[in-house]
């Protein structure tokens, strides 16, 4: 399951990535463009006053373009692509973020997950809804006009679910009995769990205000309901867990729309 | 054409995504067996070696656990499916000096969860054991049970006396 996600993350990475390095290029040709512009202007200068005319080239250059604030609203589209894909698994997620200052942003997640566990030594369903509060801050300096975003962020998440142990074969190192196996399904209601979550990723304007994120979360449970005699084998939106550790970690590709509030 | 390549390679992870679970470590502790010492009747102190020892389950097409062993301890597995089990102990076994003892084993049963990788065990409580009214002639003078809560191989449960 690790390599599952080392490697989804780091070709969506890649894929997501991809227009930051065609933003690039773009940039290279913008800068190749004022240079130009530069040196005729300079052939100028040199006609004219020289110092006059360069602060009024300082000033042309330092156009400000108000940067957009507003609500930011989206569905994690990996969730429902492994429902479609992997069997006894549905899960989806809403998000939202309203950014509070050049850098910050206040989001979070809302979603449900059920997930099935079905193996000859240990049956299991999990099914329930999650929350996740939280900030995001954007690391990256944009250039000119554009509103893309490597973040940082942090959450905190609460799970209430409920787990149904279905069955189980006795484990017996020795096999020479014909192994037990126990079909007596039992229900564990009203679990909950909390965690915290360190989140990094890409955000990226594919079209005006529309856009698209890839994101890896690590997660620590801080506590957790655990079913008597039994385990929680899945929290929703904290994903599967560990016997032998508290961390877990999950992935993210959201689409999302941002709906303009205000100018500055 | 990269971001086709790579939407392609995305969509084939997500489809090859099973990975199959931690298989159960052997160290980790499990199902118990239920472990015999065998002492010697005049001093109790002392190991004794049964020799030639067979043991099988009573009945009609038995399963045999132990097949000629000369040994002082013995592990033998309890049913996890019932409360009770009959074994045949068998001294000298194949010799003509061969002696039979049968035992029935009765005990409650509890299932505990090991973790994911492992599943369930069973542990033993409240262990008897009686001993078949088979015949005069009996090897094990004394079928001593130390320990009736059978959860680890830690110890002996049974000592056995002859």
């Amino acid at each position: 399951m690790k390599l599952k996600h080392i490697l989804l993350f780091c070709t969506s990475l890649l894929f997501a990535s991809t227009p930051l390095w065609s933003q690039e290029e773009k940039l290279l040709e913008v800068e190749k463009t004022s240079l130009e512009e530069k040196t005729l202007e300079k052939e100028q200068v040199f006609e004219v006053d020289k110092t006059l005319e360069a602060e009024k080239v300082l000033d042309a250059d330092t156009i400000v373009l108000p940067s957009k604030y507003g609500l930011r609203v989206g569905a994690d589209l990996a969730k429902p692509l492994r429902s479609l894909l992997e069997d006894g698994y549905t899960g989806f997620e809403l998000m939202a973020d309203f950014r509070i200052s050049k850098k910050m942003y206040l989001a979070g997640e809302i979603g449900n997950e059920n997930k099935d566990r079905i193996e000859s030594n240990l049956s299991s369903k999990t099914s329930g809804s999650y929350l996740k509060i939280g900030a995001d801050i954007n690391t990256y300096k944009n250039w000119f006009g554009l509103n893309n975003a490597i973040y940082f962020g942090l959450r905190y998440g609460i799970s209430t679910f409920k787990q149904e142990l279905l069955s189980y074969q006795i484990y017996d190192t020795d096999q020479t009995f014909p192994s037990t196996i126990i079909t007596d399904p039992i229900d564990f209601y009203g679990l909950t769990a909390h965690w915290v979550e360190l989140i990094f990723g890409i955000k990226t304007e594919v079209l005006p205000n529309l856009y698209l994120s890839i994101n890896l979360q690590l997660k620590r449970k801080v506590s957790e309901d655990t079913p008597e005699n039994f385990n929680n084998l899945f929290i929703p939106g904290f994903n599967q867990t560990n016997d032998f550790s508290d961390f877990g970690a999950g992935y993210g590709y959201t689409i999302s729309y941002l709906i303009p509030i205000f100018k500055k | 054409m990269i971001k086709k390549t790579i939407l392609l390679f995305w969509v084939i992870l997500s489809l090859n995504g099973c990975t199959k679970d931690d298989l159960c470590p052997e160290e980790t502790p499990t199902t118990p067996l239920l472990i015999f010492t065998f002492k010697n009747v005049l001093n109790p102190l002392l190991a004794k070696t049964a020799s030639n020892l067979t043991i099988e389950t009573d009945d009609e097409i038995p399963v045999v656990f132990v097949t000629n062993t000369s040994t002082d301890s013995i592990g033998i597995p309890l049913r996890t499916g019932a409360d009770t089990v009959r074994y045949r102990f068998i001294l000298n076994s194949g010799e003509t000096d061969e002696i039979i003892d049968i035992y029935e084993f009765n005990y409650e049963r509890s299932n505990v969860y090991v973790n994911r990788a492992c599943g369930f065990k069973t542990i033993y409580k409240s262990l008897r054991a009686r001993k078949d009214d088979e015949g005069i002639f009996n090897w094990i003078l004394n079928l001593n049970i130390t320990k009736t809560t059978v959860e680890d191989e830690t110890e002996a449960h049974i000592t056995i006396l002859h």
